[in-house]
């Protein structure tokens, strides 16, 4: 497997082999990716924004998987556009996303295209929590123009939840660590990377 | 070490428990029994301090503190603990991180590390857990049974000394419900705590051998008795007390 750490602001990457790729608390401007036949690619991407906008564009060809994890804190503006365009058949892609918006506002939009091909799926599970005086919208526009695909959009905007608190300070924790835990856990539960999750933790720990 | 007097609770403005009372001594081992709906886990909530469960009269003193003055993190402080019908799920919450914080809130001391990991391996042993719970998403993809030893494993970390259980015996296969009953068991005998046991089953109140009985009905203790009361219960049903 291939493993990238992507640490420039614009970037273009063709895939042809099954890949990992990093991206940690780098601002992301733009990012193309175009994804051949056969492959599977993960994309883990934890960033802490305070102004960006990103936009990624995916072309998937046959039969490749894509699984984009994504979590955020968002400190300020937020504004991320996703396009995937699908250029052949058998193909999947997911996005998880975890956001937590802590000030100003998170514009996500999601553009998927499923045309003419076949046996194409799109997933989305966004979840965002809103914290503090943070905002979130979520945009999905979803253009399905025949029947052999799946496409599943699922969207939640809440705040950190009150049975979680309970239970946490039932065990004697008090409300802050029990805030504190409860966030962190969220950022993390979209990845599996043992190494970006003590990163992340670390990350978030000093920044308190 | 508790006592609950004329107690009346409202949740959304419906009255859930009427005047409800009991007495527990360090020590004991009371049951309650009831119908579907009569306000068992009502008591549970409340006596923990969940917000939603607001009390309209009546009063709880723990330990000689006035519990209706604490806020839950101060109760379970104070040595109350509570395992729900269906443990909550607490993702991506790892359960060594939260009980290395609730330790250390609670003491005031950093916890050693050593000593922690320690217990922990020698508690997941003692409940037959694998060990790998220890690093794992609080009751994360954890069937109901596996939830039920994860809040023993907490209960044996936290030592409160009051330990309240709500239908522990859901979820709980044959062999399961063994251990369980054991580890309560032994864990009432060392810290000789009291045990407070809400169930459908009488014979999980023989197993735990316990003391007094009580039946709930709207809100309201309408029986207390010994085990003889649960073995009528087990016969009878709920009959005699439409
Ligand atoms: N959050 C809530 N909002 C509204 N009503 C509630 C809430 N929680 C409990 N109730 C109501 O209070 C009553 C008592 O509920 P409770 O859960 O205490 O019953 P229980 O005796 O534990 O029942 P079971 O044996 O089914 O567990 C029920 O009628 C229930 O619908
Ligand atoms: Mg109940």
């Amino acid at each position: 497997m291939n493993k990238l750490i992507i640490n420039n602001k614009d970037n273009v990457l063709d895939i042809n082999e099954d890949s990992l790729i990093t991206i940690f608390n780098t601002d992301i401007k733009s990012l193309d990716l175009n994804i051949f036949d056969n492959v599977k690619v993960f994309i883990n991407d934890f960033r802490i924004i305070n102004k960006s906008s990103t936009n990624i564009n995916i072309n998937i060809k046959d039969n490749s998987n894509l699984i984009y994890n994504h979590s955020f804190i968002n400190e300020n503006k937020y504004n991320l556009n996703v396009n995937t365009n699908y250029k052949g058949n058998n193909s999947e892609i997911t996005f998880n996303i975890h956001g937590i918006n802590e000030k100003g506002i998170s514009n996500i939009n999601f553009d998927g295209i499923l045309n003419n091909n076949i046996n194409n799926t799109l997933l989305e599970n966004i979840k965002l929590i809103n914290i503090k005086e943070g905002t979130g919208v979520v945009i999905p526009n979803i253009l399905v123009s025949n029947n052999e695909v799946v496409a599943n959009h699922k969207a939640t905007i809440g705040f950190i939840s009150k049975e979680e608190l309970n239970y946490l300070m039932s065990k004697g924790i008090s409300k802050k660590e029990a805030e504190y835990l409860i966030l962190t856990g969220f950022l993390i539960n979209v990845f599996e990377d043992k190494k970006l999750i003590t990163n992340i933790k670390e990350l978030i720990n000093w920044r308190g | 070490m508790l006592k609950i007097e004329n107690l009346s609770v409202k949740i959304n403005d419906n009255t859930i428990l009427n005047d409800f009372n009991i007495d527990i001594k360090q020590g004991e081992i009371h049951g309650i029994m009831g119908q579907n709906g009569t306000g068992k886990s009502t008591i549970c909530n409340t006596i923990i301090g969940k917000p939603a469960y607001e009390v309209v009269s009546g009063s709880i003193v723990f330990d000689s503190k006035d519990l209706l003055k604490l806020d839950i993190t101060e109760r379970a402080r104070a040595g109350i603990y509570l395992i729900n019908q269906m443990p909550l799920e607490v993702p991506g919450v790892t359960n060594a991180e939260m009980l290395r914080i609730a330790i250390s809130e609670r003491t005031g001391e950093v916890v050693n590390l050593f000593e922690f990991n320690k217990r922990l391996e020698e508690v997941c042993d003692m409940l037959k857990i694998p060990r790998d719970f220890i690093h794992r998403g609080i009751n994360e993809g954890m069937s109901g049974g596996e939830r039920k030893k994860n809040e023993l494993l907490h209960l044996w970390m936290l030592e409160p000394k009051f330990i309240i259980l709500d239908e522990l015996d859901s979820g709980l296969d044959l062999d399961s419900i063994k251990i369980v009953v054991e580890s309560i068991k032994d864990y009432q005998k060392k810290y000789n705590a009291s045990v407070l046991v809400i169930t459908h089953d009488p014979k999980l109140l023989k197993l735990l051998n316990v003391k007094f009985v009580h039946i709930l009905k709207q809100g309201k203790v309408i029986e207390t008795g010994d085990l003889s009361l649960a073995s009528k219960l087990e016969k009878e049903g709920y009959k005699g007390y439409e």
